[in-house]
Parts: structure tokens; C-alpha cells; sequence
């Protein structure tokens, strides 16, 4: 039993059909294993066990159908999440901290790793803030939103500008703090469009975001209106699916009057990618950009130093030294 | 047709027991005779660990022989027992682990008990094991339900020593004993403790409630929830001793989870209603109603789980739709139906559209 003021509590199973939370699971779990390897039999016996206290149940592989048993089911499920961990090696390259063994029976962490491999531990803990302790939650999803602005920033040519607009304590700029009225109004003034709202539209104990953590703009050299502009939300809940307009056009035009329509992206820990390397679900995905674990990767490994404080996180070092008991 | 008078029970050194070439577990293409080979494929594939730590805490148990034949070198061939051999010959020579070497150690570091010798049935010849082999591999020993074993736990609860690190060092030194996890053991020991309750409150009077009308497996899944155990009081899943329980609490899951209706059916229904539960409990406007008798579906509305309903099923069919019209030119003789799945669709939208501009002039 993990102890409770352990990083981890790895005792619940993911959610039922979803490969790629499982592939993640599989990692968590060879990251705190004694040996830093986790095998499909150790999985296996793992899911079996918790048959008795009806999780099983609750993960959808609880019945037999097409002739198939249960057991056969779970053996074909567990092969489906390690093909997810194989299309992650190809995926990831170098930047993948684990590698296949024993003809890819065995999951293991490799010995070393550099700090773009604890980058990628890092994204996989804000992937899966269910099983985090709740006093680290904060901590980690504030830091996603420092390495989502750092990959944007390398997503977009060098003159364009980002702002940190939700509330985050890394926060520097003191245009983007406090109270949510006067971040509109500055937020405004910065894309050279007209604010919609009055002072006293917002409450005035309402410091949050409204569903907005970064702005990427491309400015002009004059200040007439009508530029590029890019509004994005970072999101490490799995409700990032009925979250992901909060931060549309369609959401902000109260608040300001936009020249043009402009895109929204959405920043996720989460690897969602199927084994072949296509979203995981794209009906999930609607008029929004997607940044996943793969983009978020690939836009930061070629320029490590912007991120390195994140993967020497305190959370990160921790975690990689965290085991769990044999029994 | 060999008979029991044909075999010898004998306890050989566990240096002169090979495993066996031909054991159907092992791949194809594998030297079997490799000793090595065999231990690492055994160790990534047949979860080993567990079992080395019930032997380690409690020796071999002579009530289940090896099954074994007679080699031309003189030592014995076991046919079956393959993984049991591996556990205990790791005990005695943990450095043999080609993988999980940490683990193997450790867990041979700790052990109590390094049996030297095996029990192992000798037969003349492997044909004679095979047809049981069958029986034990294929149809399989009936594992017990939850209930039993949690029953079985609390037996060995009963009768393990005290130890230092209370409860939690004992759950581990159970879950040794059977080869699982600590808190797996918590949980059925957690679970059984609310079975033993009820039972000790006579079922709480519910008519026609007794021991064969509850699923055990029901009390464990609902504990699986943090809302339902804390709304019962309890401050953890995993502490059989029910700290803080609230029986009243407890009277009322009882009757929403095992009492019939004059339907004869249960008010939760199915056990996969008991996440819509959890959020009723940790409600109080819906507890209250759903406590005064209404309908899953309707307490439910009581909590902010609608709106999330509304949001998620509103873009899914917004994105639903645009893959039928993606895909719509592909549809070369479109049948009378589709026309009227579409004016029903049109129909619903205008019906949402309408009840949101109302909401949005209330606002």
C-alpha cells in the first residue's frame, strides 16, 4: 500500500477503454516498480486482483462476449496498451525514458535520464493528476502552462509575443495579475482591439482566467487594429473535451472586439494518439488545435534549455525515487 | 492406467528437480533445457514474485506435491509445479534471476523459510501426469468468491501475530502470504467488516434481506467510491476497524443497494449506477431527495452532473454530425429513414435552441 504522503497513489485502475491512459499507467507503475520494469503478466495479475473488489467491473472488461472470456479479453487488452507503448518509442525517440525488453514483454526505464527524459516524466504525472497527491496537483499544472508557453514560443516565429494570462504564481508580468477586469483591459490594449466590458461587468474579487491561460500574438509595427493572434487553454482534466471553447472566439466576443476570427489551441498532457500515431478519438477534438504530449515534445526537445528547470522539478526527482511495495 | 500404488511421494533436493523441456507455457522456439532461459521467462511472464513471497513467509506445503518423472541422469523432470520450482529455487539462489533482480532479491532476503527439499510425486512415465495436467490448466481449480476469501483473510487476520507498524504491516504480511497486494487485502477485510455489521444489525429489519440476497461484491465496489465511503463515515477504504462509522448511514446503503422494490428490482440497479450514487451523496439538495424516494435519474439532476451531461453530449453530437456530413456524398441511395432520423435531429436542435434563448432572457 502506497503511503499517503507518497507523490503516487497508483492503487486505481485508468478508465475503461482508453488505451492511452493505460499505456500511461503501465508507465507510472514501471517508474515505481523495484526493478523500474513492469511486464504484461505484471499487469496481468494486477488487473485480476482487483476482480475482487469490483474494478474490474468499472474498466468494462468484466464481460464475456464473442466467445471471448474474460481472460482472453484482458489478454488482448493489455497487448492493444503495450502497441500504444510501442508506437510511444517510435514517437518520442531518445526523449522516451523507457524502453521495450524481452522481446517486449518487459517495460524498463532506462538507467539515465537526461533531463528531456524527466521532461517527459513530467508530462506523464500532469497526465494523470488523479493518481497525485493533491498537494502537488497545483504545483504540476501551474508548470504545465510555463512549458505549454515555452513550446508555443517555438511553435511561432521569433517576433511573436505570449502573455501568461491565467493565474498562475509563476506569473512575472504584472499586466497579467490580479483581478480579471483589468487583464481584459490590458489584454486588450496589447492586440490593439476594444475592450466590450465596464469595470464593474466583472467582480471585482474574480481573479481568474475565464477559461484563457496564454495569448501568442504576432504584432505589427503601427498600432491600427487587426493582427494575429492565438488564444489557448492548457488542460490536465480529462474534461478538456466540453472545456476546449472556453477559449474560442465565440466565448471571448463579449469580453473584446475582435477584428477577425482568431484560432484557439489546447494545451494537454495527454499522449492522445492511437497505436498508429492518429488521435485517439477525433470526435473528441472540435475546431481546435490540438497540442498533445507528441507536439509538446517535438516543440521543446530542440531547445532543451528552455525547459530544463521543468524536468528537475522537485516532483519529478521525487517521484523517479518513490517505489512501491512488493506486497 | 497408473494408480496411486504406482507413485512415491519423496522429498528431493531442489538442485537435482529440472524444469521441464516440454511445459506448454514455455514459447517455441526456446531452449527449454537452459535453465537461465527458463527462469527469465518465467520471471517476465508468470508472476513469480508473488508466489517466492508466500513460500518464503510460510515454506512449501506438503499437501501439494510436485508432479514429476524420472530423467536418464537420475535427477527428477517436473511436469507440473514449473512455477513453484522457479519460486522456490530463486529463494535458495536469488543471484540466478536474469530480470527483476532487485525484486528477487528482496524478497529472498526476507523470506523465513528456504525449503532445500521438495515433496514431488514420482510417476514412470510423463504420460501419466498429462490428462490431469489438463483438468488443472484448462478447466482450472474454482477460485473462491470475494465473500470466502475475505472470510479466509479474516481467519489468517485472526491468527497473524502483532507487529510492529500496526495494521498496515499486517495487511502486507497477509497479502505475502497469498501472493497479492496490501491494499487489496484492506479492502476485502474493509469490505467484510460492513458485510459482518449488517449482518450484526439484522439486516437492518429489510424485508426478505439475509446473506444470500447480498453481493458481496457489491460492498467492495461501492468502497471503490471516496463519496460513498465518506458519506458511511469512514475516513479510508482500507481500515476494517469502520472508524467513524455512521450506522444510519450505513442502514441506508443497505436498503439502496440489496432492498426489492415491488419491482423486485434494487433502487441502484445495476452496480455501474453506483458512480451516479457517489455524486448524489456527496450532494445534500439530491441526497435529500433521493432519500425521500426519487429516481436515480432524477436526484442526479440535483448535482452538477447534468450540466456536464448537456456540454459533453452537446459537442459530441455537434462533431457526430460532421462526420455524417463528411461523408454524406458517399451515400448514393439515401433510404427513407435517414430523412426522418434528420428531421428529428433538426427538431430536437430547435427544441435545445429554444429552452437556451429562454434561459439566456431569464438571465
Amino acid at each position: 500500500m502506497t503511503k499517503i504522503e507518497n507523490i503516487a497513489n497508483l492503487e486505481s485502475l485508468p478508465k475503461p477503454k482508453s488505451e492511452h491512459l493505460w499505456a500511461d499507467y503501465i508507465e507510472l507503475l514501471a517508474l515505481q516498480n523495484l526493478d523500474s520494469e513492469m511486464t504484461r503478466a505484471d499487469l496481468l495479475s494486477r488487473v485480476q486482483e482487483r476482480k475482487d473488489l469490483g474494478e474490474i467491473e468499472s474498466v468494462g472488461l468484466n464481460e464475456e462476449s464473442n466467445g471471448a472470456t474474460v481472460d482472453d479479453k484482458l489478454d488482448l487488452f493489455i497487448n492493444d496498451c503495450f502497441m500504444q507503448i510501442e508506437y510511444r518509442i517510435g514517437a518520442f525517440e531518445d526523449v522516451y525514458p523507457f524502453m521495450l525488453a524481452e522481446k517486449g514483454r518487459i517495460l524498463r526505464r532506462k538507467e539515465k535520464l537526461s533531463s528531456l527524459n524527466k521532461l517527459y516524466v513530467f508530462f506523464l504525472l500532469a497526465a494523470n493528476l488523479r493518481y497525485i497527491n493533491e498537494k502537488r496537483r497545483h504545483d504540476i499544472t501551474s508548470m504545465f502552462e510555463i512549458a505549454s508557453l515555452e513550446a508555443l514560443k517555438n511553435y511561432l516565429p521569433r517576433n511573436a509575443s505570449t502573455i501568461l494570462f491565467g493565474s498562475n504564481p509563476r506569473n512575472t508580468n504584472e499586466r497579467y495579475k490580479g483581478k480579471l477586469s483589468k487583464k481584459i483591459f490590458n489584454l486588450a490594449e496589447d492586440l490593439h482591439e476594444r475592450p466590450l466590458i465596464q469595470e464593474e461587468d466583472v467582480d471585482e474579487r474574480n481573479s481568474g482566467d475565464a477559461g484563457l491561460d496564454i495569448v501568442a500574438y504576432l504584432p505589427f509595427e503601427d498600432k491600427a487594429e487587426g493582427m494575429l493572434y492565438i488564444f489557448c487553454q492548457c488542460a490536465c482534466s480529462e474534461d478538456w473535451v466540453s472545456k476546449q471553447h472556453d477559449c474560442s472566439h465565440q466565448a471571448w466576443e463579449n469580453k473584446i472586439k475582435f477584428t477577425s476570427l482568431f484560432p484557439h489551441m489546447v494545451f494537454m498532457p495527454f499522449c492522445f494518439r492511437d497505436a498508429t500515431g492518429r488521435w485517439f478519438d477525433h470526435l473528441k477534438i472540435y475546431k481546435s488545435i490540438l497540442i498533445d504530449r507528441v507536439r509538446l515534445i517535438n516543440l521543446l526537445k530542440n531547445n532543451p534549455e528552455s525547459v530544463i528547470d521543468i524536468g528537475d522539478l522537485p516532483t519529478v526527482d521525487e517521484y523517479l525515487s518513490e517505489r512501491e511495495t512488493l506486497f | 492406467m497408473v494408480t496411486t500404488a504406482d507413485v512415491s511421494i519423496r522429498f528431493i533436493p531442489v538442485d537435482e528437480l529440472k524444469f521441464d523441456p516440454q511445459n506448454p507455457r514455455l514459447p517455441g522456439n526456446f531452449d527449454a533445457k537452459d535453465e537461465h532461459e527458463v527462469l527469465r521467462w518465467m520471471l517476465g511472464d508468470a508472476s513469480l514474485i508473488e508466489l517466492m513471497g508466500s513460500i518464503g513467509q510460510q515454506g512449501y506445503f506438503p499437501g501439494e506435491p510436485l508432479l514429476g518423472v524420472r530423467d536418464h541422469d537420475g535427477k527428477v523432470v517436473i511436469v507440473e509445479g514449473n512455477r513453484r520450482l522457479a519460486s522456490t529455487k530463486l529463494l535458495l539462489h536469488p543471484e540466478l534471476a536474469p530480470i527483476k533482480k532487485v525484486a528477487v532479491q528482496k524478497v529472498a532476503l526476507e523470506a523465513r523459510e528456504k525449503p532445500s527439499t521438495l515433496p514431488v510425486l514420482i510417476y514412470p512415465k510423463r504420460e501419466d501426469i498429462l490428462s490431469y495436467l489438463g483438468y488443472r490448466h484448462v478447466t482450472g481449480i474454482k477460485a473462491w468468491d470475494p465473500l470466502a476469501k475475505a472470510r479466509y483473510l479474516q481467519e489468517l487476520y485472526d491468527i497473524e501475530p502483532e507487529v510492529n507498524g500496526g495494521q498496515e504491516s499486517k495487511f502486507r504480511a497477509l497479502a505475502r502470504k497469498i501472493g497479492s497486494r496490501a491494499d487489496v487485502v484492506a479492502k476485502l477485510l474493509t469490505g467484510l467488516a460492513l458485510y459482518e455489521k449488517i449482518e450484526e444489525c439484522d439486516f437492518f429489519d429489510i424485508k426478505g434481506l439475509d446473506e444470500s440476497h447480498i453481493n458481496f461484491s457489491v460492498l467492495t465496489t461501492a468502497l471503490n467510491y471516496s463519496n460513498i465511503f465518506s458519506f458511511l463515515g469512514l475516513t479510508s477504504a482500507n481500515d476494517p476497524s469502520l472508524q467513524g462509522l455512521e450506522i444510519e448511514n450505513l442502514s441506508d446503503l443497505t436498503n439502496w443497494l440489496f432492498a426489492k422494490t415491488h419491482e423486485g428490482k434494487t433502487r441502484i440497479g445495476e452496480s455501474r449506477n453506483l458512480s451516479l450514487l457517489s455524486r448524489i451523496v456527496s450532494h445534500n439538495q439530491a441526497l435529500k431527495i433521493w432519500k425521500d424516494g426519487a429516481s436515480l435519474d432524477y436526484a442526479i439532476t440535483f448535482t452538477e452532473t447534468p450540466v456536464e451531461i448537456f456540454r459533453k453530449s452537446l459537442f459530441e453530437s455537434q462533431a457526430q454530425l460532421k462526420t455524417a456530413r463528411d461523408y454524406s456524398h458517399q451515400v448514393a441511395k439515401p433510404e427513407k429513414s435517414y430523412m426522418d432520423i434528420l428531421n428529428d435531429i433538426r427538431a430536437i436542435a430547435r427544441d435545445v435552441m429554444v429552452i437556451m434563448e429562454e434561459r439566456q432572457k431569464l438571465e
